[in-house]
């Protein structure tokens, strides 16, 4: 079992989210970044079991009561188990009853952590992922303890550290492409909205708000599908970037497509940070 | 019926085009698609657009020619034969922007209403949030343009108009429709399947009830013996 003794600001569980109930309505939800998440699974691997706690700025306070290992990988956040310091992107071992606690995030915002174990969890729509809307907690609570289903028992922990570039935390640049409504923005638009700045105003789960001067004469379109790293542009010029909980369609113009790689560097952008966006080449036209 | 344009969305995602106004039944088509490509993930609809969403990377002439293989006639639509009836409140407990759209014209308000009530809709699909249906059929003097700005909460059960779509918030959220009345009916549960009562390509009705009507079936929904009604055409 692992207790929450301090939830941290926003402390969520995920898995690789929830696939096949799009047609519902039912967002995919799983990792914000999921470059550190697969990072963390590929250090720490069991079975088909990709459970992780993603904590968003400030993390959790654990008390492990199960001889596990882990890893965090994702923001840069130093560790703390009983008072030994643990290094990022590399396989540690918690013994039982220990204490596993989380410094000030340098870089980034959302960091994660993984446990090798299968935890008892609700399923909803097949994934263990955190989504309110369908009867999940929004977020872990002080106090929730986490019963643990099995555990390999491993101890083994490597010793060299695994040299993993945490670079992307640093670049403020998100590799694009054209959307679908790309076109109907003027040659002018298109520009300004490739040359600005954009300000990170507010973000969550659900996608990021960022700033800009773009003014647009809305049509009124039909709601299309909208998938994680969708660039939409608001009547009021403001960009929307949608994120691992965002909604599965919308009628905002979606005017740029954010690369896998751009979505990890997204994930990781605080509030007041600024960003551009940079056009990849279309690679293919039908 | 064949798709008038192909959108390639990302490295595993394609986008299908229609016209919009022949109307795609896409329910039975579903079953054929997920059949016709063994890699697909998903397959979701809007409007007049069908999107394939497959679980890795694929080959343009690979799905060009499965594509070009299929019998897109099996999209025509059917006539339903029933309809949902789909109890709203206009009781001005629940947030309403008629009001301010008409600038409290109460007839032009009424009358905006029995237009709204006299027509069939149908379910085109689910999107958005869990179990919010996008509706058709709403009258064209029925429109009513997105708010500029989403408000920061629109609530659970709130019937809303964008454009000339027609659909019911499953929960809380924000949302940038216009808010005509209040439904207590919830149109998805997480639990088991079937997870939503009704299907896309289905008809629904809406049904005006008052605020004492309408808090008896949030109560019978709660207590599990209210069942909404099937009505034939």
């Amino acid at each position: 079992m692992i207790k929450v003794m301090e939830a941290g600001f926003y402390t969520t569980i995920q898995d690789q989210g929830r696939f096949g109930f799009r047609h519902l309505g039912v967002p995919t939800s799983g990792p914000m970044d999921s470059q550190a998440f697969r990072l963390a699974n590929a250090l720490l691997p069991l079975k088909d079991e990709q459970t992780v706690f993603e904590c968003t700025l400030t993390g959790p306070i654990l008390e492990i009561n199960a001889p596990l290992r882990f890893v965090v990988t994702g923001a840069n956040v130093p560790i703390d188990l009983d008072g030994q310091p643990c290094a990022m992107n590399q396989v540690h071992f918690a013994p039982k009853g220990s204490r596993l606690k989380f410094g000030k995030i340098s870089t980034g915002v959302r960091f994660y952590l993984r446990f090798e174990a299968i935890f008892d969890l609700p399923k909803y729509f097949d994934s263990v992922s955190f989504y309110p809307a369908l009867g999940s907690p929004s977020r872990l609570e002080k106090g929730d303890e986490l019963s643990i289903v099995s555990f390999p028992n491993h101890t083994k922990v490597a010793h060299a550290k695994v040299n993993i570039a945490q670079d992307y935390l640093r670049l403020s640049k998100l590799d694009v492409q054209p959307g679908t409504d790309w076109e109907r923005l003027t040659t002018a638009q298109q520009k300004q909205l490739m040359e600005e700045t954009h300000k990170v105003l507010a973000q969550n789960r659900m996608g990021y708000r960022l700033s800009s001067t773009i003014v647009v004469t809305a049509p009124q379109l039909l709601s299309q599908l909208i998938l994680p790293g969708m660039v939409q542009l608001t009547p009021s010029g403001e960009i929307l970037i949608a994120t691992a909980d965002c909604q599965v369609s919308g009628g905002y113009l979606q005017v740029l497509c954010l690369s896998e790689e751009a979505l990890a560097v997204l994930v990781q952008k605080r509030e007041g940070e600024q960003l551009t966006f940079r056009n990849t080449l279309p690679q293919k036209q039908p | 019926m064949k798709p008038t344009n192909i959108l390639w969305i990302n490295k595993k995602v394609v986008s299908l085009c229609f016209e919009a106004t022949t109307g795609l039944d896409i329910s039975v088509f579903r079953k054929v698609l997920l059949q016709h490509f063994p890699s697909l993930e998903e397959v979701t609809h809007s409007f007049d657009r069908v999107n394939l969403l497959f679980k890795s990377p694929i080959e343009e002439e690979t799905i060009l020619k499965k594509i070009a293989q299929l019998d897109w006639n099996q999209l025509k639509r059917e006539q339903p034969t029933y309809y949902w009836e789909i109890p709203i409140c206009f009781n001005e407990q629940y947030p309403n922007d008629l009001a301010q759209i008409f600038q409290g014209d109460k007839n032009a308000i009424d009358h905006y209403r029995t237009v709204f009530l006299s027509a069939t809709y149908r379910l085109e699909f689910y999107g958005f949030l869990p179990g919010f249906g996008y509706l058709s059929g709403l009258p064209k003097q029925c429109h009513l343009d997105r708010k500029l700005t989403a408000n920061r909460k629109t609530l659970k059960g709130t019937v809303a108009v964008g454009g000339e779509q027609v659909g019911v918030y499953p929960q809380d959220s924000p949302g940038g429709w216009q808010a005509i009345g209040y439904s207590p009916l919830p149109w998805i549960q997480a639990k088991q399947a079937p997870y939503v009562f009704i299907q896309p390509g289905e008809a629904i009705r809406f049904v005006t009830v008052d605020l004492q009507e309408c808090k008896a079936i949030a109560k019978g929904i709660e207590t599990g013996h209210y069942q909404p009604k099937k009505v034939l055409l």
